[in-house]
C-alpha cells in the first residue's frame, strides 16, 4: 500500500483547506468555507433590505452566529446628513433584534482598526468583511478578505461562503525597514513595478528577513494594500510580533486556541517578488491610478493644497506618531490644509497620551476624530484644480470630491514633510 | 432566472482598472436620499470617463469592459446601477475580485473574456450562449469560447442572485432551525 504525502502548500491552501474541511485544496477549486467571523456596518441594512425585496418582508430573522458577526457604526459616524442618520438607527434596531454581541454604538474608528484593536480577528482564521480592505486581517495570519452586502447576507445567516481557491505570489523582504514608513513605499512600488491587476484573485504572501523588522502598524498597511493590486488575501505569518499584539487584546485561553499557518518550504508560488526595504526610496502614486508610480525625486516641487494623513492603510498610531516627528518645531504652509484622522479611539487616545496630538496642533495641522470620511471622500473634499498628497487608501479619480481634482499618494512622512514645505518633498530631508 | 441565451447592443467601457469610484463616486452614492434611490446617482455613474451614459443607456445592453473592472471599494451600488438601466451581462477583460463577487451575487453575469474591448466596437450586437460558453459579435461574426462557470455559480445566477437563494433555503427563516444543508 503507498502512503499519499500532501502536496505542499501555501498558507491560503492551508486556511482554505482547513476552512472547508479537506486535507488539501488547488489553485482554482472552488470551496465551501465555515467563516470565524464577519464584520459588518452601517450597509448591514442593505444586506436586510435586499432580502425584504426578495419576498420576505421580515428581513433577517436569525444569525448563523450573534457572537460572530461584528457590527459597528463607523463608516459615516457621527452620522453627517439625515439619510446616514436615518442608516445608523436601523443598524442599532437590527442589530438589537438580532441579538448581535459585539455591536460598537458609539466608540468611532475604521471598521478594520476596530475589529484588531478588540481582538475580533486572530491566526488561522477566515474572517470577511463588507468593505474592500478586510484583506487587512492577513497581517495577523488571518485569511481575511472584502465581499458585497450581498454575500454577507450569505454569510450572516449560513456562516459559510464559496471562495475560489487563489493562486500565490510570494512577497520576499529582505534588509532592515528604514526610519520612514517604508510599508506604504513597498506597495506602492510593486504596483508601479508590476500594474495595479498584478496580484488579481491571488494571494500575497509575504515572507523573507525583512519581516521582523517590520512593526505591526507597518504590516497592516502592506496587507491593507492587497486589494489596491487585486489580491485575495495578504498574509503574514505570525511570530512574536503578532503575539505581543494580540496579547494585550484577548485573553490567554483565546491567544492558545489560535491555529496559525505557516507556508511549507516547497510550496508553489506562481511568483516570487524580492524587495530590499533598505534601498526602497519613498514612492509617489501620482493621479489617477495606484500604479502611476515614481520614486519621490521625480516628483518633489509639485505644489499641494491639502494633505492628508488616516485611513486603514495609514492611521494607526506609528503613521501619525512619524508624522508628529517630521512636525516637530515647524509649522505647516499656510497655503496648506493638513488633515490628520486617527484610525480609531486608541489611537486617537495613543496620540493624546503620548503628546504627538499636541505637536500636531502645535504645527498647524488639523486633528480629525476617527473614521473612515477622510479617506472615502466624505469629509475634506476637494474643489477642482486642487492637488492633495495623501497616506489614504486610494488616488482614483473623484473620490475625493471633484473629478478634476489631483490625489497624489504617499507615506505618512512624505506627506507630512510636504506639507511644511506646500509642496511634494523627500522625507529623508527631515528624518535621516 | 438566467437566461441561456442573451443578445444586446453593446456599450463599450474603454480603458483598464475602470474604478467602484468612476461607476459610482462616493459622493453620489451618498447623496442618495433612500434606500431604493439610485436616481440620484445614476446620471453621475461613470461621468468622468464617459458623461452622458444614462441618456445612451437602454434595458438589454452588454456592456463590455478591460482589465480590472470595477477596481476597488466594495460598493454593490456599482453593480446595482447597471441593473437599474437593464444590462443583462458584462462581459469584462478580468474584473475585480469583488465586483464579480458583486455581480454573481445579484444574478449579473459577468464574463470573463480575453482582449473584449478589441472584439466589439460601441453598438455592435453581441450574442452570449451559456450553454456553449460562447461570446459572439453578430456584427462581425468573432467569436470566443469562455471558461464556463463553476456549478456554484451558476447556481446562484439560475436562483437570480443570493437573496432569493437565502430566501428559498430558509438560511434566514426564524424556526430556530438551521434549515438546509449549507452548500451553494
Amino acid at each position: 500500500m503507498s502512503v499519499t504525502v500532501a502536496p505542499p502548500m501555501t498558507m491560503a491552501e492551508k486556511l482554505m483547506a482547513r476552512a472547508a474541511g479537506v486535507d488539501r485544496v488547488a489553485p482554482g477549486e472552488l470551496v465551501d468555507c465555515a467563516l470565524d467571523g464577519v464584520m459588518v456596518f452601517e450597509s448591514f441594512v442593505d444586506s436586510n433590505e435586499r432580502l425584504v425585496e426578495a419576498g420576505m418582508p421580515g428581513g433577517i430573522q436569525r444569525l448563523w452566529d450573534p457572537d460572530r458577526v461584528y457590527a459597528m457604526l463607523e463608516h459615516v459616524q457621527p452620522p453627517t446628513s439625515l439619510r446616514a442618520a436615518e442608516r445608523a438607527q436601523r443598524l442599532r434596531r437590527l442589530a438589537e433584534r438580532l441579538g448581535i454581541t459585539h455591536f460598537h454604538n458609539t466608540t468611532s474608528g475604521i471598521c478594520h482598526q476596530m475589529m484588531v484593536d478588540h481582538g475580533y480577528v486572530g491566526p488561522g482564521q477566515l474572517v470577511v468583511g463588507s468593505d474592500s480592505h478586510a484583506c487587512i486581517y492577513g497581517a495577523l495570519n488571518c485569511a481575511g478578505t472584502g465581499i458585497g452586502e450581498l454575500d454577507v447576507l450569505y454569510a450572516v445567516t449560513s456562516g459559510e461562503l464559496w471562495f475560489m481557491v487563489p493562486e500565490a505570489i510570494r512577497l520576499e523582504l529582505t534588509g532592515e525597514a528604514p526610519a520612514w514608513p517604508v510599508a506604504k513605499d513597498v506597495m506602492l512600488h510593486l504596483a508601479g513595478r508590476f500594474g495595479e491587476d498584478f496580484a488579481l484573485y491571488r494571494s500575497i504572501e509575504v515572507g523573507g528577513a525583512g519581516v521582523a523588522s517590520l512593526s505591526m502598524d507597518a504590516r497592516f498597511t502592506i496587507a491593507d494594500h492587497g486589494v489596491e493590486v487585486g489580491a485575495k488575501f495578504a498574509l503574514f505569518e505570525a511570530d512574536e510580533t503578532t503575539y505581543d499584539f494580540l496579547r494585550t487584546r484577548v485573553a490567554e485561553e483565546v491567544l492558545d486556541g489560535y491555529r496559525p499557518v505557516a507556508p511549507d518550504a516547497e510550496a508553489h508560488y506562481e511568483q516570487v517578488i524580492e524587495v530590499d526595504l533598505s534601498t526602497l526610496p519613498p514612492q509617489v502614486a501620482v493621479p489617477h491610478e495606484f500604479d502611476a508610480v515614481f520614486p519621490v525625486g521625480e516628483v518633489v516641487g509639485k505644489r499641494i493644497d491639502q494633505a492628508m494623513i488616516g485611513s486603514c492603510a495609514n492611521g494607526r498610531f506609528e503613521d501619525i506618531q512619524i508624522a508628529a516627528r517630521v512636525l516637530e518645531g515647524r509649522r505647516v504652509d499656510p497655503r496648506v490644509r493638513l488633515l490628520v484622522s486617527p484610525a480609531s479611539n486608541d489611537v486617537y487616545r495613543q496620540c493624546i497620551e503620548s503628546g504627538v496630538a499636541t505637536t500636531l496642533l502645535d504645527a498647524g495641522a488639523q486633528l480629525l476624530d476617527p473614521g473612515c470620511e477622510l479617506c472615502l471622500g466624505l469629509r475634506g473634499y476637494l474643489a477642482p484644480g486642487e492637488v492633495a498628497l495623501t497616506s489614504t487608501t486610494r488616488n482614483y479619480r473623484g473620490r475625493l470630491g471633484s473629478a478634476e481634482a489631483e490625489i497624489y499618494l504617499a507615506n505618512p512622512a512624505t506627506v507630512a514633510w510636504s506639507a511644511v514645505n506646500g509642496a511634494i518633498s523627500d522625507p529623508r530631508e527631515a528624518l535621516c | 432566472m438566467l437566461s441561456r441565451r442573451m443578445t444586446g447592443r453593446i456599450v463599450r467601457i474603454p480603458g483598464n482598472d475602470v474604478s467602484t469610484d468612476v461607476i459610482a463616486p462616493t459622493f453620489w452614492v451618498h447623496r442618495g436620499r433612500g434606500e431604493h434611490d439610485l436616481a440620484t446617482l445614476r446620471p453621475h455613474a461613470f461621468e468622468s470617463l464617459r458623461p452622458g451614459l444614462d441618456e445612451h443607456m437602454r434595458p438589454g445592453d452588454i456592456v463590455v469592459a478591460g482589465r480590472n473592472f470595477g477596481a476597488g471599494s466594495h460598493r454593490e451600488e456599482a453593480v446595482r446601477i447597471l441593473q437599474v438601466w437593464g444590462v443583462q451581462a458584462i462581459i469584462a477583460e478580468s474584473a475585480a475580485r469583488i465586483y464579480f463577487r458583486n455581480a454573481i451575487a445579484a444574478g449579473l453575469p459577468l464574463i470573463q473574456v480575453e482582449n473584449a474591448l478589441e472584439l466589439f466596437d460601441d453598438g455592435d450586437e453581441a450574442e452570449i450562449d451559456i450553454d456553449a460558453w460562447t461570446v459572439v459579435n453578430r456584427r462581425t461574426g468573432a467569436r470566443r469560447t469562455v471558461q464556463p462557470y463553476p456549478p456554484t455559480i451558476l447556481r446562484i445566477l439560475e436562483a437570480g442572485g443570493i437573496a432569493p437563494l437565502v430566501r428559498d433555503r430558509g438560511l434566514a427563516a426564524g424556526d430556530g432551525t438551521r434549515a438546509m444543508p449549507v452548500r451553494y
